[in-house]
């Protein structure tokens, strides 16, 4: 069950939407703990244990403090204190994954500390002030409990595999940290009535479970929305395109039907888009499923052959994930379309892995783009290669004598991909295997 | 949860030998949550006249443990103030989490924007009030103030929902813009290079058949019109402003510039289309002819649609017969058929031109 509600939870938009929020909460979440510690130094220090006192609060104080270093080491300052270098050195290896990190075992004890100092240290301080430190404690290890368990990493879809009883304690995160706080805090000097308020203020900390189920509410509902606009988005534009374009193209295959004999690339154009778009509208705008590179070349060589272009093509890649499918289908309709727009009469288009790169280039004998057009803001040579760039790739143009090289080239993002890349060195089995998502894509 | 809580009091008040006046006190909470859960309340106010009626008897039940049942053991009526407490804390947030709060097409007045902001301290300060000024053991203080101050709890989750949803509503849009790129990207790239080079060689076919042409031209045109979907804002592509979409398509693949007024609302269908077919020839014509800077105008005076293009392509006014500018070229004749005309003449920037194009006005 609890296998169950952890990989229902867990899915890219929901980790990024958490994700997004993070660091503002936890900006937010320091200074409560911050605040916290300064008023709990301020109520121990009257006490006549403040010596065992005050370096108890000192190590809770350890932790926001640590936190806010650490916050600005990530920010580019404090680079040069070795000590936050090895923190970070630690804390980036267990980055996004299910695991505390070092700060948040210090602040653990921090919370242990501040229980024990109100509990068992300042006994000779009043109740009032006794209980009052003690729910000091309680903001911050709620401040700490919300750090935990309302983190990104709970909603990370990679983390496939984690404990069973992780799920378990998240479950029951304001109770058992409630109980754990109780235990620890009860067996102190009090009497029978200040028990029963240690007791309430420990029933405090049930409010973390609140925070667990709100947000896991409210981002349950994230991916759901996400479809809906995605898909009223796509319907949107397919209805747009259909109502645009589908009267004209419709007229051109009429009107070039007479010119059949006479100019067949003509006709053949006018086919070719009433078919396109037939196509493109039946989708409905459903992501290309097409994982052969012979489907993805399949329009693109069919429309080149159309108008008399000769086409070479040499392929060490027969199968492509459904991620990188439809970035070289991306690549070839605009490179090549490029080149046919240009004049091209011959076209050479290589399909090869360069390492742990995918690239395709394109050989063309038609003249080179105008300075200052070529990946000019706003045209598409410019949206491809920031999509490359996106992808660690580049996009590449190399005049020669006759013609140019256009070279497009980007790393699949996961190792999964570059699995399901590989396919062809398996018979293709790995064509349906669904690419894992992840955060950075 | 309220009605649980609701439940607990009313068990616990008949511990007390105040319990009649305890059951009177309860009985407004319990009429408003059944209520509520009968659903007899269908009248549109009724959600706000529950609100209210909701949150006047959760205070009235912080007034049972408080002044009421105070001859029940400490424990007990603690207890009693924690479920009175945790009703006041449920209602307060189901009125500040309420959708209403997010709907763009409602304003608030800044007070009650102020109002949501401070729901939780007000409602802590509301029960602390009420609960703090009772009798109480004063070793159990510390304990009393921890639960009558529980509502600020829900303004940490008015917070946290506010919270989550500036961040997750941007994804949202960012990921569904996502699936309009996507298709966009995918149609067009299926079908751009067809239409320019459908476009092409329908040009060479251009005197025995007009009509594929401007067809071809129209089609194309289209095309780089719809590409202005990219714009989240936008849900149509047929607005007069994008007419200009091809036309900046074109400039820009030639390396110049334009600029553009749109001083028209709204085209007919058919003058949209000559609207498109005549930017097209004229300003494909002053590129063509070595322009680098090209500004439009697209208005309506009186029943006349007038398109006006300044160039600064160094040739002058009708020099070739035949031509796209000539009066006796296609794109003038087929103005000519539809009352209209085309006329180019020097402009104001010296070694600029001006080509007018008008036609009549379908409606």
């Amino acid at each position: 069950m609890t296998s169950r509600r952890s990989q229902q939870r867990r899915s890219r938009l929901s980790y990024l939407a958490v994700l997004r929020g993070t660091s503002s909460y936890n900006r937010q979440a320091r200074q409560i703990r911050l605040l916290s510690t300064l008023a709990a130094l301020v109520l121990v220090l009257p006490s006549r244990h403040a010596g065992w006192a005050v370096p108890l609060v000192l190590l809770a104080l350890a932790g926001p403090l640590l936190n806010y270093a650490m916050a600005l080491y990530y920010r580019g300052r404090l680079r040069q204190l070795r000590v936050l270098r090895t923190i970070a050195g630690v804390t980036d290896r267990t980055e996004g994954r299910q695991q505390l990190n070092f700060i948040a075992y210090v602040e653990l004890a921090g919370l242990v500390a501040l229980a024990v100092v109100f509990s068992y240290v300042v006994t000779d301080l009043s109740a009032t002030w006794r209980l009052l430190g003690l729910l000091l404690a309680v903001a911050y290890t709620t401040s700490v409990g919300h750090g935990i368990y309302s983190d990104h990493t709970w909603f990370n879809p990679r983390e496939s595999h984690p404990p069973w009883w992780h799920e378990l304690l998240r479950l029951f995160a304001g109770p058992s940290t409630a109980i754990a706080f109780a235990a620890l805090a009860l067996p102190g000097d009090w009497t029978a009535s200040q028990r029963i308020a240690v007791l309430v203020i420990s029933g405090l900390l049930l409010a973390i479970s609140v925070r667990v189920w709100d947000l896991d509410s409210t981002i349950a509902v994230v991916p759901g929305i996400v479809e809906e606009e995605r898909r009223l988005g796509r319907e949107l534009v397919v209805r747009e395109m259909g109502r645009a374009l589908t009267p004209s193209v419709l007229e051109m295959e009429r009107l070039t039907e007479p010119y059949r004999d006479r100019a067949p690339v003509l006709y053949e154009l006018a086919l070719h888009a009433r078919t396109r778009l037939e196509e493109a509208l039946d989708a409905g705008g459903a992501p290309s499923r097409q994982l052969t590179i012979d489907n993805l070349l399949g329009p693109v060589l069919t429309l080149a052959r159309a108008i008399g272009v000769t086409v070479d093509v040499e392929l060490e890649v027969t199968a492509l994930s459904e991620a990188n499918a439809e970035t070289a289908s991306w690549v070839l309709r605009d490179l090549v379309g490029n080149a046919i727009n240009a004049d091209a009469t011959a076209l050479e288009v290589r399909l090869r892995r360069d390492g742990a790169a995918l690239e395709i280039s394109i050989t063309d004998d038609a003249s080179a783009m105008h300075l200052g057009v070529w990946k000019a803001p706003g045209t598409s040579s410019a949206q491809l290669e920031r999509h490359l760039i996106s992808l660690e790739g580049a996009l590449e143009m190399q005049e020669k004598e006759q013609g140019k090289i256009v070279t497009a080239r980007w790393s699949p993002q996961h190792a999964d991909e570059q699995q399901a890349d590989d396919g062809w060195t398996n018979g293709g089995r790995n064509h349906e295997r669904k690419v894992g998502a992840g955060p950075s894509r | 949860m309220r009605t649980a809580a609701i439940a607990v009091m009313v068990l616990l008040s008949l511990a007390s030998s105040s319990y009649g006046t305890a059951l009177l006190l309860i009985a407004p909470a319990a009429a408003v949550s059944a209520i509520e859960i009968t659903s007899v309340a269908r009248h549109r106010a009724a959600p706000r006249v529950l609100a209210l009626g909701w949150l006047v008897a959760a205070f009235t039940l912080v007034v049972v443990p408080s002044w009421v049942v105070t001859d029940l053991p400490v424990l007990l009526r603690t207890a009693d103030l924690a479920a009175a407490v945790v009703v006041l804390s449920s209602v307060t947030t189901s009125i500040f989490v309420h959708p209403y709060w997010y709907d763009p097409d409602l304003h608030e007045r800044t007070l009650w924007l102020a109002l949501r902001r401070l729901a939780g301290p007000l409602a802590a300060a509301g029960s602390a009030a009420i609960a703090m000024t009772a009798s109480w053991p004063f070793e159990m203080l510390p304990a009393v103030w921890a639960v009558a101050l529980l509502p600020l709890i829900s303004g940490a989750r008015v917070w946290n929902l506010d919270h989550s949803l500036r961040h997750a509503v941007p994804l949202i849009r960012e990921e569904g813009q996502r699936g309009r790129d996507q298709i966009l990207r995918e149609i067009h790239g299926a079908l751009s290079t067809e239409l320019r080079q459908l476009e092409q060689y329908s040009r060479d076919y251009r005197e025995e058949s007009p009509l594929l042409y401007e067809v071809a031209v129209n089609a194309n045109s289209s095309l780089r019109e719809t590409l202005t979907l990219a714009d989240e804002s936008r849900d149509t592509s047929t607005t007069t402003d994008t007419l200009m979409a091809p036309v900046l398509t074109l400039t820009r693949a030639e390396g110049a510039s334009a600029t553009a007024h749109i001083e028209v609302d709204e085209l007919d269908t058919q003058d949209r289309e000559i609207a498109r077919y005549v930017l097209n020839e004229v300003t494909g014509e002053a590129l063509r002819l070595g322009a680098t800077l090209l500004d439009v105008r697209i208005a309506q005076r009186e029943n006349q649609v007038v398109v006006e293009v300044t160039d600064n392509a160094p040739t002058g006014p009708g020099l070739t017969p035949g031509s796209t500018w000539s009066s006796s070229g296609p794109l003038a004749a087929k103005l000519a058929g539809h009352s209209g005309s085309l006329v180019r003449r020097p402009a104001r920037e010296a070694g600029s031109f001006t080509t007018w194009a008008h036609w009549r006005a379908r409606a």
